[in-house]
């Protein structure tokens, strides 16, 4: 369990770097583009469709952490009022739920989708980009996501495993 | 607490009875088809009225459902919506194709066409076919082109009457790269700019000017920011109906016919209402005090030349394409000149 979760920390961490290196690629992409509309008045035509594509892997690598960290949207109405064994049960319920939502749709899905359209080799306008690899994000997002619930669900269990022997 | 028990049993059964009716019916098949123009373009009236047509044909069995104003997403992601198989057919700017199928190029190119008869010969040829059925490989069927007219420029400050006007000047273009070429190649400086904002661009003075046709300058009201406007037509880009193949394989050779038969029918009836709205377009954009000017188009054909030689050792397959086209209509007026 130990080990699991230092791995885990990891994991935390690398993806914290890329995800800021991403932003802050995206920052300096947008300065660009306002540097050499207003002030060059050379307008290049790359920056938008960079921007849009950055936005695309930051929101879903982003949603994969916040989603491990339990930091993302959730509507608790329902887990606020369990309490004890029952609180973890459903706990345990959403993150079986959010592991078969990445599997199904963001993993094989998004391979589908990857391969589609690698095979039918659509480009970006501008910058000639096989759009495919924009969209890789999808299955790796969904890869990450279904290694933080997992990761979840077997610590909710060793903790009721835990709480149990404790009552013993 | 019983009664909202009952209430959520009743629902659930009306649900239900919803999904089997649903299933019941399924020897209809409606077609889903997605369009950024907004619902009173001469473009979704004639694909509506495509839709008429193939209900008629079928006896109800075949239909199509238009989606316009973009509801679907804008014309990229219908292509990729289409190729996947979501939905079953979509109507592009042969400008939106390039990404997908690199030959649609050909069509694009400034001045490909020598005058509006021999653009509708070249469509309806065997080239403007192969290039319809040629998408096939990339999981789209082209149907037919709906007429698009000629762009030409218009600007806010300067009148635009030789290729030397251009020089200095921000113009606005499709995000395309050879609209992107054409306006360096004359001498412009090309500003890809998102045609929702181009109204305020104009009149902020961001790009000095824009190219497009008469009826989406009159549409989009620009006309009210701009001060001249040069039918200098220098290209033809037509507008493209796709059927997704997935969509396609799964239908008999008689429904088959069907669309083919209502999609030429439409085609013919869009170009009729794109020829009366030019017209009207080109009036109202008068009337309402903007400079129309005629400039001498071969000066401006002369400058874009070198965008045709650089396909000749970049996309050699590309550059057979459009030599076939300019080959067929100089075939054609030769032999005009023989029988004269």
């Amino acid at each position: 369990m130990k080990k699991l979760r230092v791995f885990r920390e990891t994991i935390d961490k690398w993806l914290g770097y890329l995800l800021s290196i991403l932003m802050a690629l995206m920052v300096l992409d947008v300065v660009w583009g306002v540097v050499a509309r207003y002030l060059l008045n050379n307008p290049s035509s790359f920056t938008d469709e960079l921007a849009g594509y950055l936005l695309i892997w930051v929101g879903l690598l982003g949603a994969s952490l916040a989603s491990g960290k339990g930091m993302h949207l959730a509507i608790d109405l329902l887990p606020q009022k369990l309490e004890g064994k029952k609180k973890q049960r459903l706990e345990i319920v959403i993150e079986v739920l959010i592991f078969l939502f990445a599997l199904s749709i963001l993993v094989i899905g998004g391979i589908r989708l990857v391969y589609i359209t690698l095979k039918l080799g659509q480009t970006s306008p501008s910058l000639g980009l096989p759009l495919g690899y924009v969209y890789l994000v999808l299955p790796l997002s969904g890869i990450f996501i279904m290694f933080y619930s997992a990761i979840n669900i077997l610590e909710e269990l060793n903790d009721e495993l835990q709480e149990e022997l404790e009552i013993d | 607490m019983k009664s909202t028990k009952r209430f959520y049993v009743v629902v659930l059964l009306v649900f239900l009875g919803q999904i089997l009716i649903s299933c019941g019916k399924s020897n209809v098949r409606v077609i889903k088809l997605a369009s950024a123009l907004s619902p009173s373009h001469p473009v979704t009236k004639a694909m509506k009225y495509m839709a008429k047509q193939l209900k008629k044909k079928s006896d109800g069995k075949l239909q199509i459902k238009v989606y316009p104003s973009g509801q679907l997403g804008d014309e990229r992601e219908a292509l990729e919506l289409l190729q996947i198989g979501s939905i079953g057919m979509t109507k592009v700017s042969a400008a939106a194709v390039e990404s997908f199928n690199p030959n649609f190029k050909a069509i694009d190119m400034p001045y490909i066409f020598k005058n509006d008869q021999q653009r509708f010969r070249v469509l309806r040829s065997k080239i403007g076919k192969s290039l319809l059925l040629g998408s096939q490989k990339y999981w789209m069927r082209g149907l037919c082109y709906y007429d698009a007219g000629s762009r030409s420029f218009y600007s806010t400050n300067k009148p635009i009457r030789k290729p030397s006007d251009l020089k200095g000047m921000k113009i606005r273009v499709q995000n395309s790269d050879i609209a992107v070429q054409m306006v360096q190649q004359l001498g412009g400086s090309a500003t890809p700019v998102p045609f929702g904002e181009l109204y305020s661009a104009l009149q902020q003075g961001v790009v000095d000017g824009a190219e497009n046709n008469p009826p989406s300058l009159y549409f989009s009201r620009q006309y009210e920011v701009s001060k001249y406007y040069s039918l200098d037509k220098h290209t033809s880009i037509p507008d493209v109906l796709f059927i997704s193949t997935i969509l396609w394989n799964q239908l008999n050779s008689q429904q088959q016919k069907w669309i083919q038969e209502a999609a030429d029918e439409s085609a013919k009836y869009e170009r009729k209402l794109w020829a009366q709205l030019t017209k009207k377009s080109l009036k109202e954009i008068k009337e309402s005090g903007v400079k129309i000017i005629h400039p001498d188009k071969s000066l401006f054909a002369k400058k874009v030349q070198p965008m045709y030689e650089r396909y000749k050792t970049e996309h050699p397959d590309l550059y057979k394409k459009i030599q076939a086209i300019i080959q067929m209509q100089n075939d054609s007026l030769s032999a005009k000149n023989d029988s004269l």
